[in-house]
């Protein structure tokens, strides 16, 4: 997908904590036209905070409110989000994954988010380029 | 997300509704920050009818605030949780650990348990050692496990398998099923080669019936088109598994696996109430010695037995089966899959139909025999194996990433074990896969062609 990105529509966000409303409202309209199911919003929606609230958290230094572009494309394939960043280089894919199995009390509670992601998403991708962290992922209609 | 709170002695109940996302999850820390803050709760009840979504945010503050009550001995339990939030909270492995009920009502049973508040239970770990070998057991999920059937095991023995026979089933890649098919895009392409077939660890193993008796590995891309299945018989077990188990064989050699089932049988019989009298197993194994039998032509209606009978009579088992006299492969690792029956057991919890679909409970093909097995492995180059019985799914993983695939067998029950970490699942249920479509029904929309640079693909 990260080689069709010039198809897919952007809007620029501040990522703050208003960036994900926003971003969901912009998302949920152009998923409008695909008329998918509910499940299937829900992994949209579930994949596209995970991603973003990482950027808003994580991107851009304490203090400072950095911009993230949310891309959509829409086709007869499903759907696939574009996030992108001018922040520190950082790859959440290489996150490690959770270890489900280990005694609460130890269990970190870091890396839920990108598990869960991985989770709902049919592919995704993370590429750094021109100073950007780019991610693209991909949620297939049923 | 909107937030009401009600407090009442010890008991925190608070209502939730809406989006229990990363916003709201801000709101709820501030809230309960300051309901919690004088220590006298005891009990959180989070109502939870109306919330629609739940991101890692939301999942936070709920384990954050068990792990508070559980400092204080005291409880958290989750009421009306909906179908998409119930599914992130066992998806993450929290379903174990915080209490869900459907009503406030039955709630309340869960927190009036005086003192002995309900604690995430503890991994038990139980040790023991029989002629066989030592076994340690460590408990699961409490899922209730089914085998999912499509087709019918009567139909491969005897060699009817018509076009109308076949199904169609998606790759899933956290699936563990084993049965007879093939794949390809047109029913010539493996109509006539369909033979045995394991899915482990997000790959799909099959041997061809086309003479080369050459298994096929595959790992589907995932991001890249729909590989579909098609089988005249396939089990697939669903559910997590109940109990993990580390094996080790007292005999250097190994353990038969009819005797490891065995085994495995009498402990059901003797440990869990909830032993029906069928298991499903999928098990990381070193293998001492493998005796493998591999069918030799597609079990369709052409090419079925003049003589009538089944392709496992001894006039038909020669010309139908090359089974191992000597060790096919000694000192390997093993991925199995494997369901088996203790014929021994009360198996009538099972519906009949449905189990004879699996285990052909016919006297020619039963007598004698104390257990049914059907057990597919793929041979990998020996492994390491570390010993901790729950890293199961993860070696599993592991052995794909970085073995060398051998080869792919039925194993006879002869195949010996000498040490392996094997997952249980306590079948509760034999009922029909609902994934699979008949071929002829899924003729309506074009299949995916699967193409084999479509995968990662490696041949022995």
């Amino acid at each position: 997908m990260i080689n069709r990105l010039n198809e897919f529509n952007f809007i620029p966000i501040p990522a703050d904590e208003k960036a994900l409303e926003t971003a969901r409202q912009f998302v949920l309209e152009q998923a409008e036209r695909l008329n998918l199911p509910a499940p299937i919003i829900f992994k949209i929606e579930l994949a596209l905070e995970e991603i973003l609230v990482n950027v808003v958290h994580y991107a851009y230094p304490p203090g400072t409110t950095g911009v993230v572009d949310v891309g959509c494309l829409t086709d007869e394939a499903g759907i696939s989000l574009c996030i992108a960043d001018s922040g520190r280089p950082f790859n959440p894919l290489e996150k490690e994954k959770p270890d489900l199995d280990i005694e609460l009390e130890e269990r970190q509670i870091g890396g839920l988010g990108i598990f869960l992601t991985r989770e709902m998403v049919d592919a995704i991708e993370y590429r750094r380029e021109q100073d950007r962290n780019i991610i693209t992922f991909t949620i297939r209609k049923p | 997300m909107e937030i009401r709170i009600q407090k009442k002695d010890d008991l925190l109940s608070i209502l939730l509704e809406g989006r229990f996302d990363a916003f709201g999850a801000n709101q709820l820390d501030a809230v309960l920050k300051e309901a919690l803050e004088d220590g006298v709760v005891r009990a959180v009840l989070f109502i939870m009818d109306g919330v629609s979504y739940l991101s890692s945010a939301g999942l936070r503050i709920l384990l954050s605030t068990y792990k508070q009550m559980q400092k204080r001995g005291g409880v958290m339990v989750l009421s009306g949780v909906q179908v998409y939030c119930r599914e992130v909270i066992e998806m993450t492995g929290f379903a174990g650990t915080f209490p869900m009920v459907d009503s406030p009502e039955e709630a309340e049973a869960v927190l009036r348990q005086p003192s002995a508040p309900e604690k995430p239970k503890p991994v038990g770990e139980e040790k023991c050692s029989v002629e066989t070998g030592d076994y340690c057991f460590v408990s699961g999920s409490e899922d209730s496990c089914a085998a999912e059937i499509l087709g019918d095991i009567r139909d491969i023995l005897h060699s009817r398998v018509t076009t109308e026979r076949i199904y169609s089933k998606r790759f899933f890649d956290k699936e563990y099923s084993i049965g007879m098919g093939g794949l390809g895009a047109g029913l010539e392409d493996y109509i006539n080669l369909l033979g045995e077939m394991i899915t482990i660890g997000g790959t799909m193993v099959w041997l061809p019936t086309d003479g080369h008796d050459t298994a096929d590995f595959l790992i589907p891309k995932t991001d890249q088109g729909d590989v579909m299945i098609r089988t005249g018989f396939n089990v697939s077990i669903k559910g997590g598994v109940n109990e993990y188990v580390y094996f080790k064989s007292a005999t250097a050699g190994g353990t038969p696996v009819g005797a490891l089932y065995r085994e495995l049988f009498s402990f059901a019989k003797k440990r869990r109430p909830d032993f029906r009298g069928a298991l499903g197993l999928v098990i990381r194994a070193q293998l001492g010695a493998v005796y493998g039998s591999g069918i030799k032509k597609s079990a369709v209606t052409q090419n079925a037995p003049a003589n009538g009978k089944m392709i496992l009579h001894e006039s038909n088992r020669g010309e139908w089966f090359d089974g191992d006299t000597a060790p096919r492969h000694t000192r390997v690792t093993g991925l199995i899959v494997g369901i088996g029956a203790d014929l021994t057991a009360d198996l009538s919890d099972y519906d009949e139909e449905d189990f004879n679909r699996v285990f052909y409970m016919h006297p020619a093909n039963i007598s004698g025999k104390e257990e049914m097995l059907h057990n597919h492995a793929v041979i990998f180059n020996e492994q390491p194996l570390p010993q901790h019985p729950t890293r199961l799914e993860e070696e599993i993983h592991r052995v794909i990433e970085q073995g060398t695939f051998l080869d792919m067998r039925h194993l006879l029950d002869s195949s010996t074990i000498t040490e392996a970490l094997i997952g249980i699942h306590y079948l509760q249920a034999f009922r029909s896969d609902p994934e699979g479509v008949p071929l002829d029904q899924g003729k309506a929309e074009p299949m995916p062609e699967i193409k084999k640079s479509q995968m990662r693909y490696y041949q022995g």
